[in-house]
C-alpha cells in the first residue's frame, strides 16, 4: 500500500506537547477525592497561586442524557462548542472512558444512548459557567439554547 | 462492531472527482444504490436528509475529516460508504480545513445505538494518526478495505 509510516510517526511526535497538558489535567482530577476542594500547589511564585488554585478546584456534576437519540453527533458538536468558549478544562466520562469536551472527536467515543448517565469534571477559572452551562444542555436534550448563567 | 460490518465494500471511492460538499454526498449515496444496499427510488431522497443535516452544522470535524449521516427509513440496518478526496473538499468545516477522509452513515431511525456505535467506531480508529495517515494514503478500494480489516484487528 506504501504507506509512509515514518512520515505519520513524525505527526504523532509533533502533538505530543498538548497530551501532556491534557494529561497532567486528568491526573490532578484523578488524583483529588469528592469535590469541589482546594489544592495549594506550594507554587514558588505568589503570583502563580491564584492560576494553580483555581486549576486544582475540580467541580463534579452527574448529568444524564434524556432525549431519545442519545449523544449524537448534533449534542456532541453542541457540548463541544460551548467548552470551547471557556478557558477551563471539561471532562466528559462514562465508566473509564473519559473525553476532553472541547473535541467533537473525542465526545463521539461515548456512544452514550438514552437513559446514559455520564459524569462532568471542570476544573479552571470559569468552571461554574460552563458547568451550568453544559449540564443545561443535558437537561433541556439539547433541543434548545442554554439560558444565560 | 467493527468498521467491516457497516461499511459497505462497494461503496468505498477511493478517489473522489473535484467537486464541492453536495457532489461528493451524492456520489458517495449513488455508490451505496450501486452496491445495492439502497434502492434507486430513495437515492435523491437520502441525499436531501443528508444535506439538510449539513445546513443544522456542518459535519466536517476537523483533521481533513467529514460524516455527513443520516437516519432514514429507506435502511433496516447502519451502512457506510466512505470516499477520499485528494484534492480537498470545502465542507464548511470546524477549524476551517478542506475535507480528504469522507464517511457517510445511514441508518434506520429506530435503532440510535446502532447510530451511536457507528460514530463511536468512526470516531476512534480517527484519532489515530497513523490510521488517518494510511487511509489518505490508499489508491484502491482493496487498500482501503484492506486497511479497515487491519483497523478492526488493532493491527495499526
Amino acid at each position: 500500500m506504501g504507506r509512509s509510516k515514518d512520515v505519520a510517526w513524525n505527526q504523532c511526535e509533533g502533538k505530543r506537547g498538548s497530551g501532556e497538558t491534557q494529561q497532567r489535567v486528568r491526573h490532578l482530577i484523578v488524583a483529588l477525592p469528592s469535590c469541589p476542594q482546594t489544592v495549594s500547589l506550594g507554587s514558588k511564585h505568589p503570583r502563580d497561586d491564584r492560576f494553580i488554585m483555581s486549576e486544582a478546584v475540580i467541580h463534579r456534576r452527574t448529568v444524564k442524557v434524556i432525549n431519545e437519540q442519545g449523544l449524537h453527533f448534533r449534542p456532541c458538536q453542541l457540548i463541544a462548542i460551548a467548552a470551547q468558549q471557556h478557558r477551563s478544562s471539561v471532562i466528559l466520562s462514562r465508566g473509564s472512558t473519559r473525553a476532553d469536551a472541547k473535541s467533537l472527536l473525542e465526545l463521539l467515543t461515548l456512544a452514550a444512548e438514552q437513559g446514559t448517565d455520564l459524569e462532568l469534571e471542570v476544573a479552571g477559572p470559569d468552571a461554574i459557567d460552563v458547568l451550568n452551562e453544559v449540564t443545561e444542555l443535558f437537561s433541556c436534550g439539547f433541543q434548545s439554547p442554554p439560558r444565560p448563567v | 462492531m467493527k468498521l467491516c460490518d457497516f461499511v459497505v465494500p462497494g461503496a468505498i471511492v477511493p478517489e473522489l472527482p473535484a467537486g464541492n460538499k453536495e457532489s461528493a454526498i451524492r456520489a458517495m449515496v449513488a455508490s451505496l444504490q450501486k452496491a445495492g444496499s439502497i434502492k434507486a427510488e430513495d437515492e435523491e431522497n437520502i441525499v436531501a436528509a443528508i444535506l439538510k443535516r449539513e445546513e443544522l452544522g456542518s459535519t466536517g470535524i476537523g483533521r481533513g475529516v467529514a460524516v455527513p449521516h443520516t437516519k432514514h427509513g429507506s435502511t433496516d440496518k447502519l451502512i457506510a460508504a466512505i470516499a477520499l478526496a485528494k484534492d480537498g473538499v470545502d465542507f464548511a468545516s470546524l477549524d476551517g480545513e478542506p475535507v480528504y477522509i469522507i464517511f457517510l452513515l445511514v441508518s434506520p431511525p429506530d435503532r440510535p445505538g446502532d447510530h451511536l456505535r457507528g460514530l463511536e467506531n468512526i470516531s476512534r480508529h480517527l484519532r489515530n494518526d497513523h490510521f488517518c495517515k494510511f487511509l489518505r494514503q490508499s489508491k484502491t478500494s482493496e487498500d482501503i478495505w484492506e486497511l479497515l480489516t487491519e483497523a478492526d484487528n488493532n493491527e495499526i
